[in-house]
């Protein structure tokens, strides 16, 4: 075990906190909520789609469902090179700037994200009472205002949890991003550590990883026993 | 029964003692994926075969000090996967380990994405790679060419994190150069060019006119690649072979040498890798 001095450790910290921490955070808190914008109605309608749901079609729910767990099957790092493969072209077309980069990426993160997020979602919607669905049917109520009024509001409290745990399982998978040239903690940490011989960086950046998800976790519980009074 | 199920215990256990015994010494080499690993399998192995040796290649898919820490634990016997300067920078390990002896020399280079792109200033990015020292020496490449010009400042102490400042854009801004690691380089699909080891392209295609690059753009200076040749790292050895470790380090070394002093294998080389992986100082 090597021993680190102080200022090489302060100086991991301000390296980290530098543009490797606007990097997590875009990734970590832009994919997240552009893989919602994608996920939540995937999981309704895998929802609504399922036995003994209003829209229930077998087949529909099937196909669906085998094309999420394929593209869940598939690593994050090789949807990324496979997405980047596609963009190619655009060097003939102009030079992307750097946060043109940075955005490229967000999206491709945000793409592989989707799939586990539908699956989230639809765990949560599938916890509430299906009771109140039966209700709400009865009183007559649309498919619209079933998923808005009754489905999606009872759910609140487990899909704020959820995307809490989608959002700290994309800044575990920012480790890799150094392959398409985004510099994020984990991967700096990773590469100076293992590679470049500055051991400091692993305890820098575990402490900020540490302290990020401490942070989101608290705030999504905390959000949720929220949503969960109010409801 | 019961004599034969004894009869057949005491076989096993006599066989496996004699098994055990007649086994013979086995050399674990620990290496990366890429020209390293296959000069090993296609040269080495054998050679040492020949001298009566067992070899298990440990494979690891990218270098890093752990490779190090596995050859000083014991894990493996030796390892092929860095230069001189490289272990000097693992401050933890190097003082347990020790240059065994060098082989060959792998050139670094500058690709293009196809062979129509050849003007390196034209819109495209530049990769390089995000460890400290390969990518000092792909920034030192690109000032070579002329392309950059680097600060006074620029020292060993040049990482990912703060090239930029050390350096100065001529016909290519500081901008327009991004770090990427092993496989982002390969693939390429980030930049239009890309700095690496010529071997790290060499292995996806032995003719380096042909790789998955298309095209050299520029390679470095002999002179250069001669301070990174890549060396064979063993813990301590007696040199008298008291030991069964140094006896068959020793036995190793030797055939390192009688590989890299034989004609056949420099031909090999020299047609094969054209000035891309090369024995230094051999003719």
């Amino acid at each position: 075990m090597m021993v680190y001095s102080w200022q090489d450790l302060l100086s991991s910290f301000r390296i980290l906190l530098g543009e490797p921490l606007l990097n997590t955070m875009a990734i970590m808190l832009g994919s997240t909520l552009l893989a919602c914008l994608g996920g939540i109605p995937l999981g309704v309608y895998l929802v609504l789609t399922s036995p003994g749901y209003p829209l229930a079609a077998e087949r529909l729910y099937g196909v669906a469902s085998s094309v999420i767990n394929i593209l869940r099957s598939i690593p994050t790092i090789i949807l990324v090179i496979l997405i980047s493969s596609l963009l190619y072209f655009r060097y003939s077309v102009y030079r992307p700037t750097d946060f043109a980069l940075l955005l490229e990426a967000v999206v491709m993160w945000a793409i592989a994200a989707i799939p586990l997020c539908a699956r989230l979602v639809e765990s949560a919607i599938k916890e509430v009472d299906k009771g109140l669905l039966e209700a709400a049917l009865a009183c007559g109520a649309t498919v619209r205002q079933l998923v808005r009024k009754v489905l999606l509001k009872e759910a609140l409290p487990g899909l704020i949890l959820g995307i809490t745990t989608l959002s700290i399982t994309i800044l575990g998978t920012t480790v890799m991003s150094e392959t398409i040239a985004i510099r994020t903690i984990a991967s700096r940490a990773v590469v100076r550590a293992t590679i470049d011989n500055d051991g400091e960086f692993i305890v820098s950046g575990i402490a900020i990883l540490a302290a990020i998800i401490t942070l989101v976790q608290t705030i999504g519980t905390k959000a949720a026993r929220h949503a969960d009074k109010s409801r | 029964m019961k004599k034969s199920i004894t009869i057949a215990i005491l076989l096993a256990l006599i066989l496996a003692i004699a098994g055990g015994a007649l086994a013979k010494e086995t050399i674990i080499i620990g290496t990366v994926v890429g020209i390293q690993e296959s000069l090993i399998n296609e040269f080495i192995v054998p050679a040492l075969n020949k001298k009566g040796y067992d070899v298990s290649v440990r494979v690891y898919t990218s270098f890093g000090l752990n490779i190090n820490t596995d050859t000083v634990q014991g894990k493996t016997d030796v390892n092929f996967f860095q230069h001189e300067p490289y272990l000097k920078g693992d401050s933890v390990n190097s003082g347990k380990l020790e240059v065994l002896w060098p082989v060959a020399s792998f050139k670094m280079g500058l690709y293009g994405a196809s062979a129509s792109v050849k003007d390196v200033t034209s819109g495209g990015r530049v990769g390089v790679p995000n460890d400290k020292s390969n990518l000092q020496r792909a920034l030192k490449l690109l000032a070579s060419e002329g392309y950059i010009t680097l600060k006074p400042s620029f020292d060993a102490e040049v990482t990912a994190d703060n090239y930029k400042s050390h350096i100065e854009g001529r016909s290519l801004k500081a901008g327009d150069i991004i770090a990427l690691d092993q496989p982002g380089l390969k693939a390429g699909f980030r930049t239009r060019y890309s700095a690496v080891v010529l071997s790290v392209a060499v292995a996806y295609d032995p003719d380096p006119a042909k790789s998955l690059f298309g095209l050299v753009i520029g390679r470095e200076d002999n002179s250069v690649t001669d301070g990174f040749v890549n060396v064979f790292v063993s813990r301590q050895v007696d040199l008298k072979g008291q030991d069964a470790y140094s006896k068959k380090i020793l036995d190793l070394k030797a055939a390192l040498k009688g590989l890299t002093e034989d004609p056949a294998f420099l031909k090999i080389l020299a047609d094969r890798y054209s000035g891309v992986v090369y024995v230094p100082g051999a003719k």
